[in-house]
């Protein structure tokens, strides 16, 4: 399914810079939904995820949200949360990426949901057999698949800019740039939770290529607020010219976050919570944009976001994504796979191969490569 | 810029870094980067400019500062001119007889450490040892005495110096407080007879739990202990009891902002009496007329300070606020986040002065004050864009913006200002806020050297009198 981010009711806040990193507040003034997003810490934050189609999903999940919805102010109550202790082991156990817990309550696992598809891309084995891969890839498919994320704690400066933070009136969520290129998008139904979440930021992710902008020596320009001087004849027109000045500054920030909030994403719905859907989305790869986004939404009846939750590809994880989503799509042929990059086919398999997925062609295709 | 301008202008920067800096950490900068900037600042002052460099002592700065300048001073007793000497040592001595006693051995301590000894430092100690009680001082500042005393030569006492350096050997004393600390250094019930900080040492030796240290101990405390650990006996169960009134406004209001708003609503009239008695003490204002000056208050979540000093420069505001109230009632106060009142204030939400500001012109306004860290972020550059702006429909200038700022920002060696256009000024304590007032409308009009040094040596002939 094809969608674009509904950000209707939603405004962009004056931004709030810290080094190289930009923090943008979203701000709702209408609470338009009966959602109410909590959270659960877990003791080990590595963690091991039984998905639905019998895969194992394995990283460090330090916390998990809870959405609740319902119309009454009891079903709202998070309190009610226990977290079962589990026993002894080096990490966490959890079934599923998004598991009930009660009628109307589910647990999520935020940012996994969307990593998850994500890596699970081409997961499907070839119907046909090919002579190109190995016997175990002909059979099997993909056995596993890893991808590397930079915490945020190792990042430069992400996490000091979001503890000193002002958090605004109203304010339900944050976008945060490093470098000025948007590394994550976290929005929620309501500002208490925003105000009881802000810190499970500190805990997130980054791909490698944040890692990199974080570390650029890079001046962010502090967006520079200006008045039309010429309509000011007394102090309501200083006030008229202020407000419109503050207009002009959110629509700068919306230019910042095109790369996320103008693009059509492709959505899977993965759980209906009342009358909201929780979707995970990606933008298209093949689009040739700039910047590339993966993340899970919570979408109500009239299709306005409630909660977004968006992580950046870095270069190669993108690369990866897009090759294996090209040989899916062919049918696992590589001559027509190159066809469709308009590439011969030696030049694809040799990305194929620099991509770090040589290891399901056999010897004569690498051979082939290699000869190159 | 010529050499005049640089300055002048050094001395403004200073003296504003020297009223608002203590090398603690802030909301925005760590400890170390402030500690490393203001002993910059100190160093290149006391090169660059000496005699105007120790004439601070004699200006309204906070006691950190006025205890750099004497060591920085004292570390370069070469550079001294001739015919300067007598004064800066009349001022040196004076700092020397004000300052709290802490901060005097603090001082020595580090003397020592820069391995500094020469005739001159040693007749301050001597001086400065003349004036104390020292079986006191030898039980609560023991290490620091020992240090200063064997450091400078001085003779003490016999039985201070067995009690200093031959304490474990000594089976017996006659001074009843040095007797006393001996007998709670080896028994637990002896050890509230001792002064607060003595007895907390102890107390960890001996493993006496704290809640019982705590309630044991209230009469040996002094009020700023009390205050100090008021909450933290209050999560063990002891109820200390301390008189509010005799508190400095902005320690009253440090306090109360350290209360929940639960316990704010339940004291209410204790603490507004309190508040009111203190201000009024603290009153030097006399028939200020403010009724056409606007005050804003930043109460965004920055002014909650760092853990080392916890909502200071919002205590500051607050009780700059009420001691100018207690001035005159008719000014008017704007709050950037004014969903909470009086009492009730706390520090939320982001920095929009600007909006607050137009506020205030609205409201007629002739002299503006905002009370700010100067960290403004919705919008950035608000305030300056919209007196820009106000400058079109004001042409003659007759509005005046004062920013008073109790943060100092290390990165550019002076504190963070709002605009270009604003004079910007340091703060500290609240009490000082009639002196602060009046070097701000000093600043706004100065452009030459030798007014820097009138004002300056008015002030010292001021300070050398009290």
């Amino acid at each position: 399914m094809i969608n674009r981010l509904d950000l209707k009711g939603i405004e962009f806040g004056p931004s709030q810079v810290w080094e190289n990193i930009r923090l943008v507040p979203l701000i709702r003034n209408e609470i338009t939904s009966n959602l109410k997003m909590s959270k659960v810490e877990y003791d080990e934050a590595y963690s091991e995820v039984w998905t639905n189609d019998q895969k194992s999903y394995q990283s460090y999940i330090p916390f998990g949200l809870i959405a609740s919805w319902g119309d009454s102010e009891a079903h709202l109550s998070t309190d009610s949360l226990v977290k079962k202790k589990q026993k002894k082991s080096a990490f966490d156990h959890h079934f599923r990426l998004v598991g009930k817990i009660d009628k109307n309550k589910v647990r999520i696992l935020p940012f996994h949901l969307a990593m998850e598809a994500f890596l699970s891309t081409a997961f499907k084995r070839p119907e046909v057999r090919k002579k190109e891969f190995t016997n175990e890839f002909n059979r099997f498919g993909l056995q596993y698949r890893a991808e590397l994320s930079w915490k945020s704690e190792w990042l430069n400066y992400v996490n000091q800019s979001l503890s000193i933070f002002e958090i605004l009136e109203n304010q339900c969520g944050v976008l945060i740039f490093i470098s000025d290129s948007l590394a994550s998008a976290f929005l929620l139904p309501n500002p208490e939770d925003y105000r009881y979440l802000h810190y499970t930021l500190l805990m997130d992710c980054y791909s490698d290529l944040m890692w990199h902008y974080s570390n650029v020596d890079y001046d962010v320009q502090k967006l520079k607020f200006s008045m039309n001087k010429e309509a000011i004849k007394d102090i309501s027109s200083l006030r008229n010219a202020f407000n419109k000045a503050n207009d002009e500054l959110d629509k700068l920030n919306r230019v910042l976050a095109s790369g996320l909030f103008e693009r059509d994403l492709l959505t899977q719905e993965i759980y209906k919570l009342g009358k909201n859907r929780l979707c995970r989305f990606r933008t298209n790869f093949f689009e040739g944009k700039s910047e590339d986004h993966i993340g899970e939404m919570i979408m109500d009846s009239k299709g306005g976001v409630q909660y977004i939750k968006s992580y950046r590809l870095g270069i190669d994880q993108l690369k990866r994504g897009k090759l294996l989503q090209r040989l899916e799509e062919n049918d696992w042929d590589i001559s027509a796979a190159a066809k469709a990059d308009e590439l011969r086919k030696d030049q694809w398999l040799l990305n194929f191969v620099r991509a770090g997925l040589g290891d399901i062609l056999n010897a004569n295709t690498l051979a082939e490569v290699r000869s190159f | 810029m010529n050499k005049e301008q640089i300055e002048l202008q050094d001395f403004l920067d200073f003296m504003d870094a020297a009223s608002a800096a203590t090398s603690q950490r802030e909301f925005y900068h760590s400890s170390s980067e402030q500690k490393v900037s203001l002993s910059f600042f100190h160093f290149y002052m006391v090169y660059s400019d000496r005699l105007r460099y120790a004439r601070f002592l004699a200006m309204s700065i906070n006691d950190h500062n006025k205890q750099n300048i004497v060591f920085n001073l004292l570390l370069t007793g070469k550079e001294t001119p001739a015919d300067f000497r007598a004064e800066e040592n009349t001022l040196i001595a004076k700092t020397l007889g004000k300052l709290p006693p802490q901060r005097i051995y603090n001082l020595f301590f580090r003397i020592k450490k820069a391995k500094i000894n020469n005739r001159r430092t040693r007749a301050f100690a001597k001086q400065f040892l003349l004036s104390r009680d020292l079986e006191f001082d030898a039980v609560k500042y023991k290490k620091k005495l020992k240090k200063l005393a064997s450091h400078n030569h001085i003779k003490l006492e016999e039985e201070t110096n067995s009690f200093l350096y031959k304490f474990k050997k000594s089976k017996h004393f006659d001074t009843d407080l040095f007797e006393k600390f001996r007998q709670a250094y080896y028994s637990q019930s002896a050890v509230y007879s001792l002064p607060f900080t003595v007895a907390e040492g102890l107390a960890e030796k001996h493993g006496i739990e704290r809640s019982e240290f705590l309630e044991k101990i209230e009469p040996m405390m002094t009020r700023s202990e009390k205050t100090k650990f008021f909450n933290s006996a209050a999560k063990n169960n002891v109820d200390l009891k301390f008189q509010l009134s005799s508190m400095s406004t902005t320690k009253l209001f440090s306090y109360i902002l350290s209360l929940d708003l639960d316990q704010r609503a339940e004291r209410k009239e204790e603490l507004l009496e309190a508040v009111s008695e203190a201000s009024k003490r603290e009153n030097k204002f006399i028939k200020q007329d403010f009724s056409s000056t606007a005050l804003i208050i930043d109460n965004s979540y920055s002014m909650g300070g760092s853990f080392q000093k916890k909502q200071r420069p919002l205590a500051v505001c607050l009780a700059v606020k009420s001691i100018m109230k207690k001035a005159d009632k008719s000014l008017k106060v704007y709050k950037t986040n004014d969903s909470m009142s009086g009492l009730f204030t706390y520090p939320k939400g982001a920095t929009c002065i600007a909006l607050k500001l137009i506020d205030a012109l609205e409201g007629g306004a002739k002299e503006i004050i905002i009370l700010s860290d100067g960290f403004e972020n919705a919008p950035f550059g608000g305030v300056d864009e919209v007196i820009n702006c106000w400058r079109k429909i004001d042409k003659l200038g007759k509005v005046k913006f004062i920013h008073l700022n109790p943060v100092y920002n290390s990165r550019d060696f002076q504190i963070q200002s709002l605009s270009e256009k604003i004079t910007t000024c340091g703060i500290r304590d609240a009490s000082e806020i009639e002196n602060v007032l009046t070097f701000a409308r000093f600043k706004a009009d100065v452009n030459k050297l030798s007014q820097v040094d009138k004002f300056q040596s008015k002030m010292v002939k001021r300070y050398l009198n009290d």
